[in-house]
């Protein structure tokens, strides 16, 4: 059987994780920018990938991963 | 009032769509949304995609059936997503793909890439129509319409907003799906936990089965061949791979994929519990199935008890939707359920349009069609596609079976091959791709058609062993081959 404890705490939790995730997505919502966990503002977007631009989905290079 | 938020939340869906469709200028839009997604709607859109129908109202309903031991069950499409963020994601991303099959014919050359669509197009197309369905007999059992009516109501809607807004539309729509369910699962979750006096005082009414690891019924053996069958059952399915390739960047698909994991692990399963058996001590609610049950015995469609069951359990959550809160809000949630039904459907068309586009119309059909052109192929695919769906859903209205059968030739198809692709990639393993492949395909339709699925052990899972036992045997036999022509990896340089 499953604590009682436990099971407590992970609705704490789920509510927690879902305060947060609806308060980035507010932030997103407002301000339009987010940036991921590990994530350098200026990597290569869509618009900067020159092979999107062409329409020929050919591999590129990453500058980072 | 319920009928009135369910109308305003359908008008609201289609202005999302026109609007979406404003921002549409080429096939890159219309397909990948511009591959321009910030992260964090990534993680909406896929949360949105994972929670259909069956992860709220079939999971609320197998809790108050089954108890904690569902609810942990599906654990396994959360860590799956978590799996899926953190390592192949961003792999993915980086590949600049359209479609999977586009990427198994890179790596294993024309057969594989054809072999692929297949399967992806058995997938979604049984998936869409399954999703159909739902809708219809959702809609039916909650508000009492028409199953026909509800079908073309609210598959015009999908197929409507899909055709002409593609997949920015269906993101769109999805992050406002996700707010509303988590919004009201949340709430609903807190409310209900307080009204039965926290977690004590619920197994205080219940008693100590609904909280148990294993059960007579649920022995550890059938728990952990399910948690294993959901893990690999929607494994890197067109609808999560495009949700990869929409992302902004490597980062934003490993975090939008594995944060819409790991958010529905801490979130989704635990509130479903909580729903669930507060809806077994909810009179109201019994009192409903109690309904619902003597309905289904007296119409006498020749359904089990068990079946019978299970069925009027599908009423669990709306009911308990409706006890907890007033009547407009109970009346959005319940929009948003149908609403969480039609986000997993219009995932599905919008993939197979993709397919049509790229996979069929330009690498088969007109290789130099202009842009204009493959963005009239695709919207044209998406109207057909959804309305054969929609009829089909008149004839077939088994959803568990439909699901069943997609699932089940799924992952012993295309998972083996996609991982080696994705990680174990050397040149020369195309022959052992097709092998790997057909021998997934033949050991499920053997196991699930032929010998009656022995043992109740997952089909989906047997023949994903035997992919991936075939998958090094064919390697070893095949490797010194070289490929021929037609086996030739399309880009084999490839990282």
């Amino acid at each position: 059987m499953m604590p009682t404890w436990l099971l407590t705490v992970w609705h704490v939790l789920s509510i927690a994780a879902a305060v947060t995730v609806l308060m980035i997505l507010c932030r997103y919502a407002l301000r339009g920018e987010t940036e991921p966990p590990g994530s350098e503002k200026g990597e290569p977007s869509s618009g900067e990938n020159p092979a999107e631009e062409t329409g020929v989905f050919e591999y590129v290079e990453p500058q980072e991963e | 009032m319920e009928f009135g938020a369910l109308a305003a939340y359908l008008v609201l869906l289609v202005w999302i769509g026109l609007r979406a469709s404003s921002k549409i200028k080429n096939t890159l839009d219309y397909t990948v949304a511009g591959r321009d997604v910030a992260w964090i709607v990534v993680l909406a859109t896929t949360a949105a995609t994972m929670v259909g129908g069956g992860a709220s109202i079939g999971s609320v309903s197998s809790v108050y059936v089954d108890g904690l031991v569902f609810a942990l069950v599906t654990c396994a499409w959360h860590v799956q997503l978590v799996v899926t963020g953190l390592w192949i994601a961003p792999r993915l991303r980086q590949f600049n793909l359209l479609t999977v099959a586009e990427f198994f014919g890179k790596r294993f050359g024309e057969p594989v890439r054809l072999m692929a669509i297949v399967s992806c197009l058995i997938f979604l197309v049984g998936a869409l129509v399954a999703q159909m369905v739902a809708m219809g007999t959702i809609t039916e059992t909650i508000l009492g319409i028409d199953y026909h009516l509800a079908v073309l109501g609210g598959g015009s809607i999908v197929i409507f907003y899909s055709t002409i807004g593609g997949i920015r539309a269906v993101v769109k729509t999805d992050v406002l799906q996700f707010v509303v369910l988590v919004a009201g699962i949340g709430t609903a979750s807190v409310f209900l936990l307080a009204k039965n006096g926290g977690v004590p005082g619920i197994l205080a009414k219940t008693g100590e089965i609904p909280f148990q690891f294993t059960t007579d019924e649920w022995p550890a053996m059938r728990v952990i061949t399910l948690f294993c069958a959901f893990f690999l059952g929607e494994m890197l399915v067109p609808p999560y791979a495009v949700r990869c390739f929409i992302a902004r960047n490597p980062q934003g698909a490993r975090w939008g994929i594995a944060g819409a994991g790991i958010f529905l692990l801490c979130f989704l399963p635990v509130a479903i519990f909580i729903m669930g058996v507060s809806a077994q001590v909810d009179p109201a609610v019994k009192e409903a199935v109690k309904q619902k049950k003597e309905e289904l015995a007296q119409a006498d469609q020749g359904l089990t008890e068990k079946d019978i069951a299970k069925e009027a359990s599908q009423i669990v959550f709306p009911t308990l939707m409706r006890e907890t809160f007033p009547a407009i809000i109970s009346g959005i949630m319940i929009a948003a359920l149908i609403a969480a039904v039609m986000s997993s459907g219009d995932s599905c068309l919008s993939c197979i349009s993709t397919i049509v586009m790229e996979d069929i119309y330009r690498k088969l059909i007109d290789p130099v069609a202009s842009d204009g052109r493959l963005l009239r192929v695709a919207q044209g695919a998406t109207l057909v596609t959804g309305v054969i769906a929609a009829g089909c859903s008149f004839v077939y209205r088994d959803i568990v079976g439909i699901l069943e059968f997609v699932y089940d030739f799924w992952a012993p198809t295309m998972v083996c091959p996609f991982l080696v692709g994705l990680f174990l990639y050397r040149k020369n393993q195309s022959y052992a791709a097709t092998l790997c492949m057909l021998s997934g395909f033949v050991s499920v339709g053997i196991w699930r058609f032929w010998l009656g699925t022995p043992g109740g052990f997952s089909p989906a899972l047997f023949g994903f062993l035997v992919s991936v036992i075939v998958f090094p045997i064919a390697l070893l036999l095949t490797y010194r081959i070289p490929n021929s022509r037609l086996f030739k990896p399309q880009q084999e340089d490839l990282p």
